[in-house]
């Protein structure tokens, strides 16, 4: 990091700008703000990795989810001054029973068909933003940081919202864990991935355990999307933003571990946040997918996953 | 006598192919100038749509950045028109190595056909010559084309950013208003160029190159154990589509008479998925009835509608949604697709009951 030519390019940036002293600091906020993005990249992918890993659905609705949840933390927190964790617990049951409707309507038939599926998640996307587009209009809607502090850490400023999100994407991340791992349900879950016949031989209702882990799916998406919506403008095209993210996310991941998505969330955000440093967003996103491509093309089966991809 | 009955063997698309080729013929001596150059367009978005079956119906690998080709055969003459022209926005002196060639008419068409060809090969280089499969080149194809919108509105010395660039119109190569030909000629030349795509498409398709690519589709691994090589097929027909996605996009703007951010945009690719998916994919004619039919219904909706909401496009957008979900329950084989199979049963039927009367 110390290296003499990056040093003076960041000192020649921050000069033209009114000249802020270069030093540590700097790769440090940068550093620090791409570990947090991270965690919300993670949080924002969780539910994508889980039906595509266990069901192997891809569930393009994912981002429209992001949205709608996003809303939701409008209207509950904001308009009707909800409580926030509550208003987090009501989007993720909101959310769930909506994937329940989805799947039982719409993705039960399509299973083991990916170009129908992905059809048919894509018109459903399209639904989900354009019925958000006329109910909702064009107008971009704030909602207020549930905490505003912000915390000096030496150099280095963190909002604290941002350390809540972390914390909300780790709770995520271990509550599917335990859910999948230590759960009847969750045994129910892995042995449908295995093996789907064999599985209905033991008397296991195959079909209510994938709509379970597709509601359970869609239903982190509504939590993520609520938990993002301080962060960001509450629009009808706030999905779209994420996609690219999320969706890059998954492919360099891999779907079989949840481990993987950990990882890649911060390889690529943290390379985001670096390269955003010393260009901007849009030219850090660009190297990083252009780098994933290359990746996995090393890796074809992502970057922890033991079995083949399909 | 002999002709005659071949044709009259032939698969009922090829009559709708010939269908469409005489009501393209026919359209402009009975309809106004307004709709010779909407169906102008059209035509150039047909040659998109077929581009897509190419990769898609045939070879089975659904792209759904297939806009990213597209806009860069339409940006490529856009910087190029901007430069020669001398627009108003234009601030760079001299366009960088790589875009050099856009300096001459011709080296901005020769560009907009090779640019796209290239990216696509590169993309397929990295993808097909690994492992990537099935779902993920549509994710990365879609990431791709989600960030090539962000890159072009981001590159607003070139770009002109989210305004977009005007264009000179109705001319092929010419970057001058000198040579701009009348709507009527210029809807010939498109048509000359539909031609020649649909003809191209025919050659490869029932090439052995073609078979091969349907193999590719139905099953890869046996493909393999025959000693061919998947990969480099996938990278042909990529790139072909990709190139072929260039010159839709050089028709469009030339039609248009702008090119903006949206022609890379992630609303194409869905739009021209759609066209495919309500057509049918894998035969090229799918491609064409699902393209002249949702884009001559927008139209006209949009015509009659406007008087009574503004955001007809949102409500537009919306049904073209549920027609996706309606067409993959009921005919997830499209139209086309669905008609050709009705027709292949009744020609089963018939000839069993030929046998079965011989029979008695």
């Amino acid at each position: 990091m110390s290296h003499p030519v990056f040093k003076r390019q960041l000192d020649l940036r921050y000069q033209k700008k009114g000249g802020i002293p270069m030093n540590g600091a700097l790769i440090g906020q940068l550093l620090v703000s791409g570990a947090c993005s991270a965690f919300v990249l993670l949080l924002t992918s969780l539910g994508l990795v889980i039906i595509m890993g266990y069901m192997k659905v891809v569930n393009l609705a994912h981002t429209e989810m992001l949205m709608a949840g996003a809303f939701m933390c409008y209207y509950l927190y904001s308009v009707l001054h909800i409580p926030f964790v509550i208003t987090l617990i009501l989007a993720y049951v909101i959310s769930f029973l909506f994937g329940m409707l989805i799947e039982r309507t719409v993705i039960c038939h399509f299973y083991g068909k990916m170009a129908e599926t992905l059809l048919a998640t894509y018109a459903i996307s399209i639904i989900m933003k354009q019925l958000a587009l006329i109910l909702f209009g064009k107008s971009y809607k704030q909602v207020a940081y549930p905490v505003s502090a912000v915390l000096h850490i030496g150099p280095v400023y963190i909002e604290s919202y941002k350390l809540i999100l972390c914390l909300i994407s780790i709770l995520a991340l271990v509550g599917t864990l335990v859910f999948i791992n230590k759960t009847t349900m969750g045994r129910k879950i892995r042995s449908t991935t295995q093996n789907r016949t064999m599985t209905n031989c033991l008397g296991i209702d195959t079909r209510k355990v994938d709509t379970i882990t597709f509601s359970h799916g869609m239903g982190l998406a509504g939590l993520a999307g609520a938990a993002i919506a301080p962060l960001s403008t509450v629009t009808y095209s706030l999905g779209e933003s994420w996609l690219t993210n999320t969706f890059m996310n998954v492919v360099l991941g891999g779907v079989s571990s949840l481990f993987g998505t950990v990882a890649s969330s911060f390889i690529i955000q943290e390379s985001i946040a670096v390269i955003s440093g010393f260009s901007n967003s849009i030219m850090g996103q660009i190297i990083v997918l252009l780098v994933v491509i290359v990746i996995i093309r090393i890796k074809p089966e992502g970057l922890f996953t033991p079995k083949g991809r399909r | 006598m002999k002709i005659l009955k071949a044709f009259k063997n032939l698969p009922v698309n090829r009559y709708i192919d010939m269908a469409i080729l005489l009501f393209l013929l026919v359209f402009p001596f009975c309809s106004s100038t307004y709709w010779i150059y909407v169906m102008s367009g059209i035509m150039a978005y047909i040659i998109f749509a077929l581009s897509l079956d190419l990769l898609w119906g045939y070879t089975g690998l659904m792209s759904m950045g297939h806009s990213l080709l597209f806009g860069a055969g339409g940006y490529m003459i856009g910087i190029a028109c901007s430069y020669i022209n001398k627009a108003d926005w234009v601030e760079y002196e001299k366009l960088t190595w790589f875009l050099s060639p856009l300096s001459s008419e011709v080296g901005a068409f020769i560009m907009a056909l090779l640019l796209p060809a290239l990216i696509s090969f590169i993309i397929g280089f990295f993808m097909f010559s690994g492992k990537i499969q099935g779902v993920f080149f549509s994710l990365i194809t879609l990431a791709l084309s989600g960030v090539a919108e962000l890159f072009v509105i981001n590159q607003s010395k070139y770009t002109h950013g989210n305004s977009g660039i005007t264009v000179i119109s109705r001319t092929l190569i010419s970057d001058s208003k000198a040579d701009r030909m009348d709507d009527f000629t210029f809807y010939f030349v498109i048509l000359l160029f539909l031609v020649l795509a649909y003809a191209v498409c025919m050659l490869i398709v029932h090439s052995r190159v073609g078979k091969v690519l349907q193999a590719v589709r139905e099953n890869e691994s046996r493909l393999t154990f025959f000693g061919y090589k998947p990969s480099a097929f996938k990278m042909l027909i990529y790139t072909v589509s990709g190139a072929m996605a260039g010159l839709a996009g050089v028709l469009y703007v030339r039609t248009q008479g702008s090119v903006n951010s949206t022609a890379v945009g992630i609303n194409l690719a869905t739009l021209v998925l759609v066209w495919v998916a309500v057509g049918g994919r894998g035969n090229l004619t799918g491609a064409m009835v699902g393209t002249l039919v949702l884009q001559i219904a927008e139209t006209v909706l949009n015509s009659v509608f406007s008087g009574i909401s503004a955001d007809f496009a949102q409500y537009w957008k919306l049904v073209l949604g549920i027609i996706i979900l309606v067409i993959v329950f009921v005919i997830p084989k499209g139209i086309v697709g669905t008609v050709i199979d009705i027709q292949q049963k009744a020609r089963d039927q018939k000839r069993k009951d030929a046998i079965l009367s011989k029979e008695e």
